[in-house]
């Protein structure tokens, strides 16, 4: 019951603010018809009755009299149409349309009761609420006497009137007021999104709307800002590793490469490669938010068997198998980075390691086996995780970034990374991508 | 395609000191002649008093910065320019082999593969036309497009083959001396002696691997043909862009 009430309820500011004014209003207005029918009823008690009955048998006497001797059936309508009054009202009908009779209500007794004394009138038919008098034979005055029908029609009328008009009048200023207020809200949503799109943009925001709304556009482009600078920071510190390190580095390996050939020189060698590596991963991860590579329609078994090449370049066994030709269109450069990231990682725990591509309809899938120890189910999401290794392995080369560069690469591709185990043993990296939609 | 009866001049552009100083060093040690400046006012120097028979820029320098001075260098000579640098930005590298240079190493690197690859370059320029102003960006064979700028092979629908630098250089080969039978040799020479990777990959492998990515039936090729007595025939026509 709670869930229902909570799903019917209004979800946007517009439609909560236009649902409580509209509300007020309602309420407002069937306050104000209450309270008055309680003082109007209150005052009408206070009337004496009789007098009201006699008054009233007084009017319909004189009516019926003035029908009876209305010259024409259209002066007598005339006639009636001006004794309607906010006593009672009045209609003339055709005798065959006449009402029921009923047991009268104790005014209607009392009105029947003045007319019979009072007038030498005997109405035709009683109702609970009505008196019927013949105008001529074959026609029936029928006046309706209820203490509370005027009121009633007053109400009714008035009030629903007045109910109507205000609520379209209220729903039009509301929407309009709200607006007022949403509409700077829903630019700093935009400029939100436009920030993800293009960070450069560098439009300001609008100082419109209420005071709470200005302050919200004033923190937000104050967060644009920093947020750049931060971005700007980051770039500073690429350039900074980019130069400032490898130049050193450079020196270094100069050096190294000159000093006898021993296990020193090869050791020292060897870490330099190491701190070479660990720069170029730092700087594709740094960088890859800003990736501009075009895309270009490409080879993917060119691109794996070059990946595959290289690999047993260095003296692993890694094997390409699948289609000798399969075009897809995607960005070269950081593709060859994520599937050497995973090759990589595979000669680095397995033995052989084998690569396949497989083309379906809607999906080009690139599998990596190895027969290493695998990676256990429960570790299987923190190795995407930046700086994660297995292990904990502070001993292990590179930052532990190579995964989730891969990962970041293949979703930018609209595909997905997907680990499994591999049988009898070893481990499956699963590359899902969108077919594409060319030859 | 022969050696040089002299050895070769390098002018090398490097404002830090001490790199200069261990690259003139290392290049001295394998054949070369190598001179180091400073900046670009002190290379037009040199360059007009003497000569040099390679360029080697750094692409951060004080005042004109490499790339300026790579494109400037370019609309004067044929003369072979590398480009050494700390980046290793795809955008820098593309913008460099576009505007003209001929190579691109990135820092750290390995003083083998340096003097390597300088020597690759120097025989492949050796055996171009001088008095030509331009060198060619593109080659295009059976279809295919080699863009000798940017190091991209495309086949004959525009899709782009990957390969390696070592796979480029002897598809580079191949297309410079298309119609002449190359030995295994000769290809070595004109490839980085094999010095590129860390393991020495005979040229066989390399043709076998190119064999795999352009030819229609690896088995029996048509357009890399193994010659009887050791060496390879470029057999299609290559025109020049």
């Amino acid at each position: 019951m709670r869930l229902g009430l909570k799903r019917a309820l209004p979800r946007t500011t517009t439609m909560q603010v236009v649902a409580v004014v509209v509300l007020a209003v309602v309420v407002g207005v069937l306050a104000t018809a209450i309270t008055l029918t309680a003082v109007a009823g209150s005052a009408r008690m206070r009337m004496n009755p009789d007098v009201k009955a006699a008054s009233e048998a007084a009017r319909i006497a004189i009516v019926a009299h003035m029908v009876a001797d209305a010259p024409s059936n259209a002066a007598a309508a005339e006639l009636v149409e001006g004794a309607q009054s906010t006593a009672g009202s009045v209609a003339l009908v055709a005798s065959r349309n006449a009402p029921p009779p009923a047991r009268p209500s104790a005014f209607t007794q009392r009105v029947v009761e003045h007319l019979r004394a009072d007038w030498r009138l005997q109405p035709a038919i009683v109702g609970s609420d009505t008196v019927s008098i013949f105008a001529t034979p074959d026609r029936l005055l029928i006046f309706q006497e209820s203490e509370f029908q005027t009121l009633r029609t007053f109400l009714t009328f008035q009030a629903s009137v007045s109910l109507v008009l205000i609520f379209c009048v209220v729903c039009a200023l509301a929407f309009y007021a709200v607006r007022w207020i949403t509409r700077p809200l829903a630019t700093i949503a935009n400029a939100a999104h436009a920030f993800a799109r293009s960070p450069d943009d560098d439009s300001p925001l609008k100082d419109v709307g209420p005071a709470e709304i200005r302050q919200l556009a004033t923190a937000f482009s104050t967060m644009r800002d920093r947020t750049r600078q931060l971005i700007h920071d980051r770039g500073q510190m690429m350039a900074a590793i980019s130069h400032d390190m490898r130049t050193p580095l450079t020196r270094l390996r100069l050096r190294a490469d000159r000093a006898a050939p021993d296990d020193d020189r090869a050791a020292m060698l060897a870490d330099i490669t190491v701190m070479e590596d660990m720069i170029r991963e730092a700087l594709t991860y740094l960088r890859d938010g800003r990736a501009v590579e075009p895309p270009q329609t490409i080879d993917l078994p060119a691109l794996l068997r070059t990946i595959c090449d290289q690999a047993q370049d260095l003296g692993h066994c890694v094997n390409y198998g699948g289609p000798a030709r399969l075009a897809y269109c995607g960005q070269p450069n950081a593709l060859q980075r994520a599937i050497s990231n995973v090759v990589d990682n595979a000669t680095k725990y397995g033995d052989a390691v084998v690569v396949t591509l497989e083309s379906e309809r809607d999906a080009t899938r690139i599998v990596v086996v190895d027969d290493g120890p695998g990676i256990p189910a429960a570790l299987r999401e923190r190795v995407f995780e930046p700086f994660f290794k297995i292990g904990g392995a502070r001993t292990a080369r590179g930052f532990g970034l190579g995964l989730s560069i891969a990962r970041d690469i293949v979703e930018r591709h609209h595909g997905m990374i997907e680990l499994q185990d591999h049988h009898p043993r070893g481990l499956s990296v699963r590359i899902t991508l969108l077919a594409n939609s060319n030859q | 395609m022969s050696i040089p009866a002299e050895p070769p001049r390098v002018l090398l552009v490097e404002d830090d000191s001490e790199i200069a100083a261990l690259i003139s060093q290392a290049l001295a040690e394998r054949g070369f002649v190598c001179r180091a400046v400073a900046c670009s006012t002190e290379m037009d120097e040199y360059l007009g008093r003497e000569g040099a028979d390679l360029i080697l820029l750094d692409l951060m320098l004080p005042g004109e910065d490499g790339i300026g001075i790579c494109r400037r260098l370019r609309g004067l000579s044929n003369r072979p320019i590398v480009m050494l640098t700390a980046s290793d930005e795809d955008i820098d590298r593309i913008l460099a082999l576009e505007l003209g240079a001929d190579d691109y190493i990135t820092k750290p690197f390995n003083p083998r593969e340096l003097a390597a690859r300088l020597r690759t370059i120097l025989r492949r320029c050796g055996s171009a036309d001088p008095t030509e102003p331009r060198r060619p960006r593109s080659y295009g064979f059976a279809g295919w497009t080699l863009d000798a700028g940017r190091r991209l092979l495309s086949d004959p629908d525009g899709i782009g083959i990957a390969l390696t630098s070592a796979e480029f250089d002897v598809i580079f080969a191949l297309c410079l001396n298309a119609g002449r039978v190359l030995s295994r040799e000769q290809l070595l020479e004109l490839t980085y002696g094999g010095a590129a990777g860390p393991v020495e990959r005979t040229v066989d492998v390399h043709v076998s691997r190119i064999r795999q990515k352009i030819e229609p039936d690896p088995r029996q090729p048509t357009l890399i043909k193994t010659v009887r007595l050791g060496g390879y025939l470029f057999t299609p026509t290559v025109v020049a862009r």
